[in-house]
């Protein structure tokens, strides 16, 4: 589904990303973990096709498709998702809007119809009853006066929705408390399946012991040092990153 | 002849006909005289440099004294739809239509006033308002709105121009009190005769007594041609609370100056102002808030939109006077350029003579926002019809909180005739 090759990116003056190599089967859920600043994030933008995110070297290919080619609106069309770790507030384009234009974009791009409205509407009522939203959010601007969860929450919703192949997750465990993070990792996890990939961008372990990883990666410097089963998480968990980076560093 | 001296001509011609109830005569060459003395406003100074003050050189200063048949029937023919709950009171070209309003009288709460008497200090004091003090001294009529406890009407006050600038000003004048504890309601309106060259100059006068709270929607939408000045004073009383959205899409030029002054503890104000100009239009905005007293609170956000070779500019002033203690204020300014020659003068003043309070401001000029943008790219959104989306999302942020919902669909409907291209269709399935 995903394979990443001598990925090298630069944010403003920056190199961030140097020489990252990764490669995500179809169907895995594989987890990137690392040290705050080690390129977690830059990796899932730079992915996502975040424009001030420069891909000075390498090649990302995402179904055989070199995926760097495209503008991020096609990204998505295509079928790649981003959970952001700040999802932005856009006061004045509504909630239902947005997420109706998402989804008929994607069918387009499928060659399918556009959703009819009244199926459109119980679908995603469906999906919020899911993911425990409250429906006086919908005719709400984007993430207009959310909390941190909510935010969240309306993070994994639109993923629901738009039933993306490659969903990039980043952080989206911050910020959330102990029957928020439930529900948003049911959310994750019933998007599981054998034509889906996850990425989950996250700092802590907590996220795995509700998402349970076919592999976990440990990034630093801007590059993958370790990948394990799921019981790297638990290491990393107990005795921290620095013996990881000083082995790297050696 | 210049300016001021035709000024004085004008007024010395109709001052015996004007009526003395409005202001005395002798108030009235008192506004005159001062404003001879101070000069009217010029470009070269601080606070008038983005207006465009170049009508001043040829309008005639004096106003129409009674209403002409073609000016009635002119007025009719661009009257917009009436809002459900609310009494509608015409002004055309600054004199009362009562063909054309409901009953002046006392009805459920409010009273509703012509003839009403204007402060002589109007346009004296409270900063830079020479504008105010010519509708002082012009002003042929006046109107009074004045609500007590357990107010239950809608009033909409509409200001129609139809006669050209070079023949007569147009002078509205509105007085809005508002009794302890009442609630009023007031939609202010000002249109004109598409492609006509008026001269209009308002002056609107708010007083808040404790605890009440006035809903204020002002909405310029004067034809492409005309000048529009307008003054707004207003006085907030203890625990009061003054909302106060401004609209505006007209005029060729227009410049507005507003003091708002919380005057006792636990005054409130909130102002939105969201502008939308196109061609070669110009709209300045120089709004001081001063909080005269402790806990006192604004609430101040700005979008102007600038397409074509237009210019919007809003300095929002706010002064903390040494007793406004745990007073707070916060400021969202915002500019957006939406054409190679479009210019945006956005920015917040503070001037502060206590520690003991919160003031926190932003202003952003020019472009959309990155973050926005990317997020509805990441979500499959095509590149043009997200810059869309977020061009409406801006110019319509402010509008949403307007509470009267035809109101809110027809200026919304207006800021989507603004729009061409895709920013159109996207606007007109937004509404």
């Amino acid at each position: 589904m995903l394979k990443i090759e001598n990925l090298h990116v630069t944010v403003g003056e920056r190199k961030v990303l140097n020489g990252l190599a990764l490669e995500v089967p179809t169907g895995e859920v594989h987890a990137i973990m690392g040290p705050n600043g080690s390129g977690k994030s830059t990796l899932a933008y730079a992915l996502a096709g975040r424009p001030d995110y420069e891909v000075t070297q390498g090649r990302v290919l995402y179904d055989g498709q070199d995926l760097l080619a495209l503008p991020a609106e096609e990204r998505a069309r295509a079928g790649v998702f981003l959970g952001f770790q700040y999802p932005v507030e856009i006061p004045g384009v509504n909630n239902v809007y947005l997420l109706k234009a998402a989804l008929n974009a994607r069918r387009k791009a499928a060659g399918l119809p556009e959703v009819d409205a009244f199926e459109f509407l119980e679908l995603v009522r469906g999906k919020m009853k899911f993911m425990q939203m409250d429906e006086g959010f919908l005719s709400r601007g984007v993430n207009e006066g959310f909390s941190g969860g909510e935010k969240k929450r309306n993070e994994i919703l639109q993923m629901l929705v738009l039933e993306p192949r490659l969903a990039l997750l980043d952080e989206t465990d911050s910020g959330l408390d102990i029957d928020a993070l439930k529900v948003v990792a049911q959310g994750i996890n019933s998007l599981r399946g054998p034509e889906r990939s996850i990425v989950l961008v996250t700092h802590y372990q907590r996220l795995l012991d509700h998402v349970n990883p076919d592999r976990v990666h440990v990034l630093s410097r801007g590059r993958i040092v370790k990948s394990g089963d799921a019981s790297l998480a638990l290491e990393l968990e107990r005795r921290g990153y620095d013996w990881l980076l000083e082995a790297s560093a050696a | 002849m210049n300016a001021l001296a035709r000024l004085a001509a004008d007024h010395a011609a109709v001052i015996d006909s004007l009526p003395p109830a409005i202001a005395a005569h002798a108030v009235r060459r008192a506004a005159v005289e001062a404003i001879a003395t101070r000069g009217l406003p010029g470009a070269r100074e601080e606070n008038w440099r983005y207006a465009n003050l170049k009508p001043l050189d040829v309008v005639r200063f004096a106003p129409q004294l009674t209403i002409d048949p073609a000016a009635l029937e002119s007025a009719r023919s661009v009257l917009p739809a009436p809002i459900a709950g609310f009494d509608r009171y015409v002004f055309v070209d600054g004199l009362f239509a009562g063909a054309l309003s409901a009953a002046p009288g006392s009805a459920r709460g409010v009273t509703v006033g012509t003839r009403a008497s204007l402060d002589a200090d109007f346009g004296l004091e409270g900063g830079d308002t020479r504008f105010g003090a010519l509708v002082v001294a012009f002003a042929p009529e006046a109107l009074s709105i004045a609500a007590t406890a357990g107010a239950e009407r809608g009033i909409e006050v509409l200001c129609v121009a139809t006669a050209a600038g070079a023949e007569s000003a147009s002078y509205p004048a509105l007085t809005l009190r508002a009794d302890a504890g009442s609630r009023l309601s007031v939609v202010e309106r000002h249109v004109g005769v598409e492609d006509r060259a008026t001269f209009s100059n308002a002056a609107i006068d708010v007083r808040i007594g404790p605890g009440a709270q006035v809903r204020h929607v002002r909405v310029q939408q004067l034809g492409a041609q005309a000048v529009h000045f307008e003054t707004l004073r207003a006085v907030v009383g203890a625990d009061a609370e003054y909302a106060l959205d401004t609209i505006a899409l007209g005029a060729q030029a227009a410049r507005t100056t507003l003091h708002a002054r919380l005057a006792e503890r636990g005054a409130r104000i909130r102002y939105g102002s969201s502008v939308a100009l196109d061609g070669a239009q110009v709209n300045d905005t120089y709004a001081v808030v001063e909080h005269a007293a402790p806990d006192t609170e604004t609430t101040e956000d700005y979008r102007g939109i600038a397409a074509g070779r237009a210019r919007v500019a809003f300095n929002g002033h706010i002064v903390m006077r040494p007793l406004a203690a745990r007073s707070a204020s916060r400021q969202s300014l915002r500019s957006l350029l939406a054409g190679p020659g479009a210019e945006a003068d956005v920015r917040p003043q503070l001037e502060i003579y206590t520690d003991d309070v919160k003031a926190s401001h932003g202003a952003t000029a020019g472009k959309l926002d990155g973050e926005m943008l990317f997020y509805l790219l990441s979500r499959g959104i095509e590149p043009r019809t997200a810059k869309s989306l977020l061009k409406w999302a801006f110019l319509t942020e402010l509008v949403a909180r307007i509470a009267i919902p035809e109101l809110r669909g027809e200026i919304e409907r207006a800021f989507a005739r603004r729009f061409s291209g895709e920013d159109a269709v996207i606007a007109r399935e937004l509404v």
